[in-house]
């Protein structure tokens, strides 16, 4: 070790912060250079000093304020094995999850919704409300196939999506493949 | 190690609601951690009100505490972040408040002790306040706090390294002040 590294080796030892072997190095330097010796010495007597005069006397106003704003009821750390601090976070993710879950179903409900009934919906717009939408299509293109695919091309593209399962718009497939 | 313990069970009393426990823990470290901000506030009024809110910010945030760490450590930590929240919060340009009148002008109170120690005091608190910030907040967390310097440079987010110099040259610069005061050495 050399006299440059003594210095900061010496600030470590102090703070208990060297291990042996290093601590054992600094002995070894310190006893064979009189000058590092010197310094470390006078730091150790330094350091007494300072802690005596650097620390101030506080009030006793201020530390009876101090102590009953710090000794109100404790707030519980834990509870149980978890840490109070995990059980709020926990708590959020499933606040966020459930939110989250609720969009979810939301949407999804309004998809499904909206597909199996957006036939009807744009049925009721149209002037013919009063009939169903099968029986439009169909007087329609008996009149004039052409006519009634030109008039109404919507009602048709949009029956054809509909899904087999609904009993009441079956008809409308039949009514396309005729054509 | 067995006065690190002792903090750990003071504290956990402290935590359970025992004032015993937070008594003992302040009594312990009230003057360190307030010697710490008198002189980096050179106010004593604003050093108080920072103690207060040290020990209030320890206590709504005690789950944080790393029982691997020191408490002395922990609430010097604390303190320093509350003295760089209140330069930041009164705008005053923290670099320079070394220059400025309200620093200077009105230092700590000294404390009555001899008059030697009087003079001392008054020559140290001189000494330490012509330190450059940095210099300063590493001397004052190593002198008084005791914290370790791997502790104060996560303090200061700094490297280990920086600490150690910055306290070199805070001990150097020190040493040069009271040797212009006539003080050769501290016995």
């Amino acid at each position: 070790m050399d006299c440059s590294k003594c210095e900061e080796a010496g600030l470590l030892f102090t703070s208990g912060e060297l291990d042996k072997a290093q601590a054992d190095e600094l002995q070894k330097h310190l006893a064979a250079c009189p000058p590092c010796k010197e310094e470390f010495s006078q730091y150790s007597l330094e350091k007494k000093k300072f802690y005596t005069l650097l620390c101030e006397d506080t009030s006793p106003d201020l530390d009876d304020k101090i102590i009953s704003l710090c000794c109100r009821p404790a707030v519980p750390t834990t509870m149980g094995i978890f840490s109070v601090a995990w059980i709020k976070r926990a708590a959020l993710s499933a606040l966020i999850f459930a939110l989250g879950l609720s969009a979810g179903g939301y949407f999804t409900f309004a998809y499904f919704q909206a597909r199996t009934s957006g036939t009807y919906a744009s049925q009721l717009k149209t002037p013919a409300a009063s009939q169903p939408a099968a029986s439009v299509a169909v007087t329609a293109a008996q009149k004039s196939p052409d006519t009634a695919r030109h008039q109404s091309p919507t009602l048709l593209r949009q029956d054809k999506r509909v899904s087999p399962g609904v009993p009441s718009q079956g008809i409308i497939t039949v009514d396309l493949k005729k054509e | 190690m067995d006065s690190l313990l002792e903090d750990h069970v003071l504290f956990d009393q402290w935590m359970k609601g025992d004032t015993a426990g937070f008594s003992a823990l302040y009594e312990r470290y009230k003057n360190r951690v307030f010697g710490f901000l008198v002189r980096m506030t050179g106010d004593r009024e604003i050093a108080e009100d920072l103690l207060q809110d040290t020990f209030l910010a320890a206590m709504r945030n005690a789950e944080q505490f790393d029982r691997e760490r020191n408490f002395l450590s922990w609430i010097f930590g604390i303190a320093h972040k509350r003295t760089i929240d209140y330069f930041r919060h009164v705008k005053v340009e923290y670099e320079h408040i070394l220059d400025t009148d309200r620093s200077l002008g009105k230092g700590p109170d000294i404390p009555d002790l001899g008059l030697a120690n009087k003079q001392l005091n008054a020559v140290i608190n001189e000494a330490v306040r012509t330190l450059e910030p940095m210099q300063r907040e590493v001397f004052l967390l190593r002198e008084l706090g005791d914290v370790p310097f791997k502790d104060i440079a996560q303090i200061m987010n700094c490297p280990i390294n920086t600490a150690l110099g910055r306290m070199r040259l805070a001990l150097k610069n020190i040493r040069k002040e009271l040797k212009k005061r006539g003080i050769h050495g501290l016995q």
